[in-house]
């Protein structure tokens, strides 16, 4: 008995402690971004996508013409993800019944600005740099600019999920970011909200107006800023790493200069991977959601 | 009339009535008895600007109590009914407020065991790892509600086993906690075993005690400061890319986080003690250790925590000798590790204060409050009665005790990492040699008093002390260094009717970097005329004579006693301060009203 109640009493003594280890730091610093080492599997099914940002504006008459081109470029090639950016003037709302909404955003106006836009339709295309000023393809360039990227130069992979919460009206995206090969600079990667179907009048040309038509793609509001975020403190990622990390919009209010309601059901997530050196988009992905 | 008056009438009513049936002693039901006890004590408040007393939302406030116990026998079961809904403002001040059975129990005693359900109250060794213990004036109760088990397999052989969730104020719901206490205790009288010992008058008791909390972890989020600069590796290997700047150029900003698997769930503290006595010489001793104990009193380090106290005395006819010694280093320990370190709902030990613990009304003020996170000190007092029928004794002799303490915070190095991230959170926290003293001077008393009857109505005492006292200990800056003198003389007019007079002066030079209410000196004088056994009248008054305000504090109280009932009722004003009892204080806030108390035991 007395036995017992002794082997008693010391398991309750050995068992009511719990001795962490501080030899280890017992803590971590919360960062959005999670580091873990790639899956070569998942690296070899990544195919290099092209980004295409579309400079148009209801009253372009012959933006019509180059969305066209650019559905025609699309359904021939899936891996080429498009955004429309409604900028310059041409976008400007008027007090005309069919362009009295404003399509335009604050980062899309900021992208048009650093890539110094003057007239539409025009595009750039992976961002990529024509001379010192200049990243804009008119309509005629776009097809053999596309054309004349190296597909095999997979730098990146990156992929997408989304979780809608009705409730609080937010959209949280998380996205993995895949190094397939080295980066030698800083990079950044940007989510951005867009949003297809959206009926409204265009403009065409012999001042035709369209007041039923569907505009694509329409980007409507960035995550995580006009040109994304870092994964690391200092930009610099690590071949054969996956960055993941989760970004969040709230839908609830209108965006700013718009009074155009998000349809959740008619909208996509982007995201694409810049060097910030070369300003070149790496890799992008896309996401509908449903 | 609104709700919270109503309710006080109800009270006061009540008070008046249980009075007849209080003054009756223990009741007697078939072989058992009933006993108890009452108490109310109420308020009305003024609002006194001069002072800093509040306004207050309701004006007329009490607290009320009523214990219950039956006992028959072996076996005893009680209750308590608690009624702090509208509590005195400095009960409301600690969150001690609310209303209900606060207390039940049944328990059974024979010679070899004790078996308690519900409630109970409890202590091992000193209480450095283990009291569970109530103190109405400073609105501690910790009790826990459980079931203890005291076996006294042999004689001098007491074990005790205790298993419970601790009381936190009114917050009765038990099944939203995530917390328990368990604990063992081992008590060997040797004397009592080995009769030669006790023969020879000697006393020796050895012990040991363990007690383990266990409360779910949740992961605790913290702030992080690197200077990105001088700390450039660490900012690189942790993936920083989202901070907050700060007001320091280079210094930023992150949120850290201790997952809950690296918080401890079960915390475990053991101790052993050692009491010795022979003859007129006694020694006692207590060691106590904690493991890593992550807590909001302790910025959440894993640092492990011990106490150390030990006592010395030698008392023989007209002389009485007596040092003690202590450290505490990480000891606070609580059921819950969030609980508010400024008050003392859910402590589990108790590190108490050694210095000596004056009823003097100015020293009173600056009562030390024992640090169980950081403090070592000493204390020595002597007592010696020069003998009666001699020259500089006179007729009745002369008491004369003289008492030193002195107590630091302890020396702390700390661990590199906590430089690297700008705070001890989640770290070691820092490493403390044993016996070194900490540079910052905590509490520091020098005094004696000598208390002598001049002939058979008069009786003198008089009293010095000078003190530093690190105002830190209510939070505030600065440090008074003062000098206190005073004189208690009575005068016994006859066997029934008496006077005393009490008259202290707290001299602080005004130069010390002390908060307004704080500054310069104090002046206390008290005048008691009584009538035994019943009446006592007395007037009062602080005044801050040394302050540009010179506000006084005048207090008028008469008491009546009748049995074992006493009811008072005084009028005036109470500074702002502490009140300390055995080192553990709370805040009192300034204060002006009319004030009831009724207290009864049966």
């Amino acid at each position: 008995m007395k036995k017992i109640a002794l082997l008693t009493a010391l398991l309750i003594i050995a068992t009511s402690c719990n001795k962490i280890d501080t030899s280890q730091e017992v803590f971590s610093i919360i960062s959005p971004v999670k580091v873990t080492p790639w899956d070569p599997e998942y690296a070899q099914t990544v195919v290099r996508k092209i980004y295409v940002e579309e400079f148009t504006g209801h009253r372009c008459n012959y933006c019509p013409a180059g969305a066209r081109e650019l559905e025609a470029l699309m359904s021939e090639d899936p891996n080429i993800v498009v955004t429309a950016i409604h900028c310059t003037s041409l976008a400007n709302a008027t007090s005309h019944v069919l362009f009295n909404k404003n399509y335009k955003t604050p980062m899309g106006d900021i992208i048009c600005n650093d890539f110094n836009i003057k007239g539409l339709p025009q595009a750039t295309i992976n961002r990529l740099r024509i001379n010192e000023t200049e990243w804009n393809y008119s309509p005629s360039q776009w097809r053999s600019t596309i054309a004349g990227i190296n597909r095999n130069d997979v730098k990146a992979g990156i992929q997408l999920e989304y979780t809608i919460d009705e409730e609080k009206q937010e959209i949280e995206a998380k996205v993995a970011v895949t190094i397939i090969k080295e980066i030698p600079n800083p990079v950044q990667i940007c989510l951005i909200l867009q949003q297809d179907s959206i009926i409204s009048g265009q403009l065409f040309p012999n001042d035709v107006i369209d007041g039923e038509y569907a505009h694509m793609h329409m980007l409507r509001a960035g995550f995580n800023g006009n040109y994304g975020t870092r994964l690391t403190p200092n930009g610099i990622v690590v071949e054969h790493f996956k960055y993941s990390t989760t970004f969040r919009l709230s839908y609830g209010n209108s965006f700013p200069y718009s009074q155009v309601p998000v349809i959740i059901k008619n909208c996509s997530v982007v995201a694409y991977l810049i060097d910030m050196e070369t300003k070149e988009i790496l890799q992008v992905e896309y996401i509908h959601l449903d | 009339m609104n709700f919270e008056l109503r309710i006080m009438r109800l009270f006061l009513l009540a008070v008046f009535c249980l009075l007849p049936f209080c003054l009756s002693a223990q009741i007697r039901v078939g072989s058992g008895t009933i006993s108890g006890d009452f108490s109310f004590n109420g308020m009305y408040y003024i609002p006194d600007s001069l002072i800093g007393a509040r306004e207050v939302d309701s004006k007329v406030r009490g607290n009320a109590w009523l214990n219950l116990n039956y006992t028959n026998g072996g076996f005893s079961t009680g209750a308590r009914y608690e009624f702090y809904l509208f509590p005195l403002i400095d009960f409301q001040d600690i969150g001690y407020q609310g209303q209900g059975i606060t207390y039940f129990f049944a328990d059974y005693k024979t010679n070899f065991i004790q078996v308690t359900g519900g409630y109970f109250y409890e202590q091992f060794g000193q209480g450095l790892t283990l009291r569970a213990y109530e103190d109405r004036n400073l609105g501690i109760d910790n009790s826990l509600l459980g079931g203890r088990v005291r076996v006294t397999p042999w004689k001098g052989i007491q074990l005790k086993g205790v298993w419970g969730i601790q009381r936190y104020n009114f917050n009765f719901d038990y099944t939203k906690r995530n917390d328990n206490v368990r604990g063992l205790d081992a008590e060997l009288a040797l004397a009592d075993m080995i009769p030669k010992l006790s023969d020879n008058g000697v006393t020796l008791t050895v012990g040991a005690s363990f007690v383990s909390r266990f409360e779910k972890a949740e992961d605790k989020m913290f702030n992080i400061y690197i200077d990105t600069l001088q700390y450039h590796d660490f900012y690189n290997n942790n993936s920083i890319f989202e901070f907050t700047p700060t007001d320091r150029p280079n210094v930023i900003r992150v949120q850290g986080v201790i997952p809950s698997e690296n918080i401890p769930q079960n915390v475990g503290s053991w101790a052993t003690r050692l009491n010795f006595g022979i003859k007129g010489f006694r020694l006692e001793g207590e060691y106590a250790s904690k493991i890593n104990d992550p807590n909001l009193s302790n910025d959440y380090i894993y640092k492990r925590g011990e106490a150390l106290m030990m006592s010395a005395s030698y008392s023989m006819k007209g002389l009485g000798v007596s040092t003690s010694f202590l450290r505490a280093d990480n000891m606070d320990f609580r059921s819950q590790r969030d609980a508010v370190p400024a008050y003392a709902a859910l402590m589990l030990n108790y590190i108490p204060a050694i210095n000596r613990q004056y009823s003097y009304q100015l020293l009173g003020n600056y009562g030390y409050a024992s640090q169980p996170n950081g403090q070592i000190g000493a204390q020595a007092q002597v007592n010696y009665q020069i003998p009666r029928r001699t020259k500089i004794g006179g007729r009745y002799g002369t008491d004369i005790t003289v008492n030193y303490s002195r107590f630091h915070d302890i020396q702390k190095t700390f661990v590199p990492l906590s430089d690297t991230i700008g705070t001890i959170t989640g770290t070691e926290g820092y490493t403390s040699k044993f016996f070194a003293f900490g540079k910052n001077l905590l509490y520091q008393d020098v005094g004696f008093d000598i208390s002598r009857r001049l002939n058979r109505q008069w009786k003198l005492m008089l009293m010095y002390n000078y003190i530093n006292y690190n105002m830190t200990l209510q939070g505030k800056p600065g440090m008074i260094n003062g000098n206190h003198v005073g004189f208690e003389l009575t005068y016994k007019i006859n066997d029934i009717h008496a006077l005393r007079l009490e008259n202290q002066y707290l001299i602080i030079p005004k130069e010390n970097n002390l908060d307004d209410k704080d500054k310069g000196s104090w002046m206390f004088m008290l005048l008691e005329y009584s009538i035994s056994p019943n009446w006592f009248i007395t007037v009062s008054d602080q005044w801050h004579f040394g302050n540009e305000k010179k506000l006084h504090y005048p207090n008028g109280a008469v008491a009546y006693v009748f049995g074992t009932t006493r009811l008072a009722l005084n009028f005036g004003k109470t500074r702002e301060g502490i009140l300390c009892i055995g080192g553990v204080c709370r805040a009192v806030p300034a204060s002006f009203g009319l004030g009831l108390s009724v207290t009864t035991t049966f």
